[in-house]
């Protein structure tokens, strides 16, 4: 086999356990790897229902036949398990060194059961696998982590690992790697902690084969060349960052919990302010030409902080909490890659937590003294520790995420919390732009701006991104397939505009690496596959249509300001564009999958029967 | 450059990313074409910020840099068909690299 190992390593922390399985080819040709391959194996390992804290919920990291190749980004892997936050399927991706060293370990995924009876990290290195106690890992920061591994083990391994979020269950808790890259959302940190794992060192010396080494070269000297052209400018310059002034300006950039789609402070926290006064250097992922990332340094002496800094984030602990102070905002930034917690939930939830405050719903003594109005950059780090370790009442309660503490709370703060199925909204304004406010609806995973593009739609004159229509759910359906294998291949997103054609060079890509012969087509109904698969793990899960829609706030208040001041995306415009979705997918009025769908994407082994399924939530 | 229109108006174009800190300005006005097409932008932008060539505007001086794209008041991209424009409006220049 090329491209592959064909053989998926299962570890039983319960039973201190290991062993290597076949993965047959024809699941890796119908799933090809990433998120794909990642999901597939969930839904076969995961029982119905389970808990998604608990021994039961398997925690999965996939690679993917493109890694160990040189081509430009291909260095990713995806995580896959279910939910904390959503009770349904939750996938993440992350990138570098790690998903090198795990596919030469010699398996294309690594499949984690049961939990440990005291802290463990597994050391994986090739075909051996150790138990090792991580009593004295406990504690630490996702960064000293994986430096106190790599200085006992070698600096050839390479560290997934948890912080002091996922140790405490924070339900969205991230896994960290490289040096602070994140698998980030959907609470996957928060299974690794419930199963007693603070971390994973992976090194391998196996590359599986590749087919046509030297056409592939040429194909990916080719590739390299147009990363470096004007399709990945932004990202090889100011960054996503820098998304935060031109969202202001179209009236897109959520702000005090969705009340607002600009910021009157934007100057200040602006992606080109934080470029200007903080860039100290690019990073680069392993074997990316591209170097997105954007690392910003604030603070001297033992008070400097240096790190990543990305639009959601900044978005997240910037405009969304009203905070104003950049340099606050990149402190937050670095605190939550730290601490292994999702950005993008952590400040969704402090957002909501802001406005029970403000509307008197929360005290001072739920905060346990922080003044938590919109805007007040001191609260914002106090509050982001207490969520981490879950201490005192806020703590505990924000570390819930958004839609639990809501329901916990009540008095109509469920009204507040800017969530879809339980993961907390990203930083796309869904009325202003309404191709994004159907596909943050429909997401399998929740309120999710990477898994369809739809964006893409809302920002060119294809579609009135202020209006909605029917044609949004081809769109929408189309977006979700390119970007399933994009992210099972994996490319890296930032290179999606690089390519002349996605579909004719990716098959040629994954042709050289394997020797199968792959056309267009075929990867095309992967993508659809792949989709209608998450789909199907969340009706066995308890899904309802109900649960594709959007907070209540977005289908009942109109825009106050901005470019799409007075615009409202009403329920019934919504559900016209989820019923064309449903369409376009070829699904039922129901929105689940008919049989005949499920047989003509060879996927017929997952039908299920209602009574089977399990409740959302669980 | 193509000109659709001898009517100008005065608008305020906004740069974003790469293309402020090149510029090192915000924000400019300019007199436009009330018939305004993309190829009518990057010209004026050629015209009254050389540095932006390479960056915003093609070498050519009549086109955009495919990594931008320039949209009207928050609503509408420019494109090869002109848009009528007012005086007053707001142009934003900002990467076509959409997401993030």
């Amino acid at each position: 086999m090329y491209g592959y190992h064909g053989r998926v390593l299962i570890v039983d922390l319960s039973e201190r356990t290991s062993s290597r399985e076949p993965l047959d080819e024809s699941v890796l040709r119908r799933f090809i790897g990433g998120t794909g391959l990642a999901s597939y194996l969930l839904y076969t390992h995961c029982p119905p229902s389970a808990d998604p804290m608990g021994p039961d919920n398997p925690l999965i990291f996939a690679c993917s036949p493109l890694v160990g190749s040189r081509l430009t980004t291909s260095s990713k892997f995806a995580v896959a398990a279910k939910s904390p936050l959503t009770g349904l399927i939750g996938d993440s991706l992350s990138s570098s060194f790690l998903a090198v060293e795990l596919k030469r370990t010699g398996v294309d995924a690594l499949i984690v059961k049961g939990a440990g009876a005291r802290p463990t990290f597994l050391v994986l290195e090739d075909d051996d696998v150790r138990f090792e106690d991580a009593s004295d890992l406990m504690g630490l920061s996702t960064l000293d982590t994986e430096k106190e591994i790599r200085q006992d083990l070698g600096r050839r391994f390479r560290v997934a690992c948890i912080g002091p979020a996922g140790e405490h269950g924070v339900r969205y808790a991230s896994i960290a790697n490289d040096g602070g890259r994140q698998a980030g959302r959907t609470g996957t940190g928060a299974v690794m902690g419930s199963k007693n794992l603070k971390a994973i060192a992976v090194r391998g010396r196996n590359p599986a084969p590749v087919f046509d080494a030297e056409s592939l070269n040429v194909v990916g000297r080719d590739l390299s060349t147009r990363s470096l052209g004007p399709a990945t400018e932004k990202y090889r310059t100011t960054g996503t960052m820098a998304n935060i002034a031109v969202f202001d300006r179209l009236g897109t950039l959520p702000t005090r919990n969705f009340q607002q789609s600009t910021f009157d402070m934007t100057d200040e926290v602006s992606g080109e302010a934080m470029y200007s006064g903080h860039f100290v250097k690019n990073a680069h992922c392993a074997n990316c030409t591209i170097g997105c990332e954007k690392i910003l340094t604030v603070g001297d002496g033992s008070g400097k902080s240096t790190g990543r800094m990305e639009y959601e984030s900044a978005f997240a602990l910037g405009p969304l909490v009203g905070v104003g102070d950049r340099e606050t905002i990149i402190r937050a930034s670095h605190y939550c890659d730290a601490v292994g917690m999702d950005t993008i939930s952590a400040g969704g939830t402090i957002a909501w937590a802001m406005e029970c405050f403000e509307r008197g719903i929360l005290t001072l003594d739920d905060t346990d003294g922080l003044d938590l109005r919109f805007g007040n950059a001191d609260a914002l780090l106090p509050c982001l520790e207490a969520i981490a370790t879950k201490s005192g009442n806020l703590g505990r309660l924000l570390a819930e995420g958004s839609k639990i503490a809501s329901e916990t709370v009540g008095q109509g703060t469920e009204a507040w919390a800017m969530h879809v199925k339980g993961l907390e909204m990203p930083g796309y304004e869904p009325r202003s732009l309404q191709t994004m406010a159907l596909a943050l609806a429909v997401s399998t995973r929740g309120a999710c701006h990477n898994r369809s593009s739809a964006y893409e739609a809302d920002f060119s004159n294809r579609v009135n991104r202020m209006e909605a229509d029917v044609e949004r759910g081809r769109i929408t359906a189309d977006g979700e397939d390119f970007s399933a294998v994009l992210d099972s291949l994996i490319w890296c997103k930032f290179l999606r505009k690089a390519f002349d054609d996605f579909w004719e060079e990716s098959a040629t890509s994954l042709s050289l690496i394997t020797g199968w012969d792959v056309s267009p087509d075929e990867l095309k109904k992967a993508g659809e596959r792949i989709n209608n698969m998450k789909k199907q793990f969340n009706v066995r899960e308890g899904w309802t249509r109900e649960d594709d829609t959007l907070p209540e706030r977005v289908l009942t208040e109109p825009l106050p300001d901005g470019a799409g001041a007075g615009v409202a995306l009403l329920e019934e415009d919504l559900q016209m564009m989820v019923t064309a979705y449903y369409q376009a997918r070829g699904w039922n009025p129901d929105g689940t999958i008919p049989s005949s769908k499920l047989l003509e994407l060879e996927i017929g082994d997952l039908r299920i029967s209602r009574e089977t399924a399990g409740a959302i939530g669980q | 450059m193509k000109t659709t229109s001898r009517e100008t108006v005065s608008v305020t174009v906004e740069l974003f990313g790469h293309a402020r800190l090149v510029c090192g300005r915000k924000e400019f006005a300019l007199q436009l074409p009330s018939e305004l097409t993309s190829s009518d932008l990057a010209g004026a932008l050629y015209s009254s910020e050389p540095s932006l060539k390479g960056v915003v505007v093609d070498e050519s001086g009549h086109g955009l840099m495919a990594s931008y794209t320039a949209n009207l008041n928050g609503h509408s991209f420019l494109e090869s068909s002109p848009v009528r424009t007012e005086e007053g409006d707001r142009i934003f220049v900002f990467s076509s690299q959409a997401g993030g």
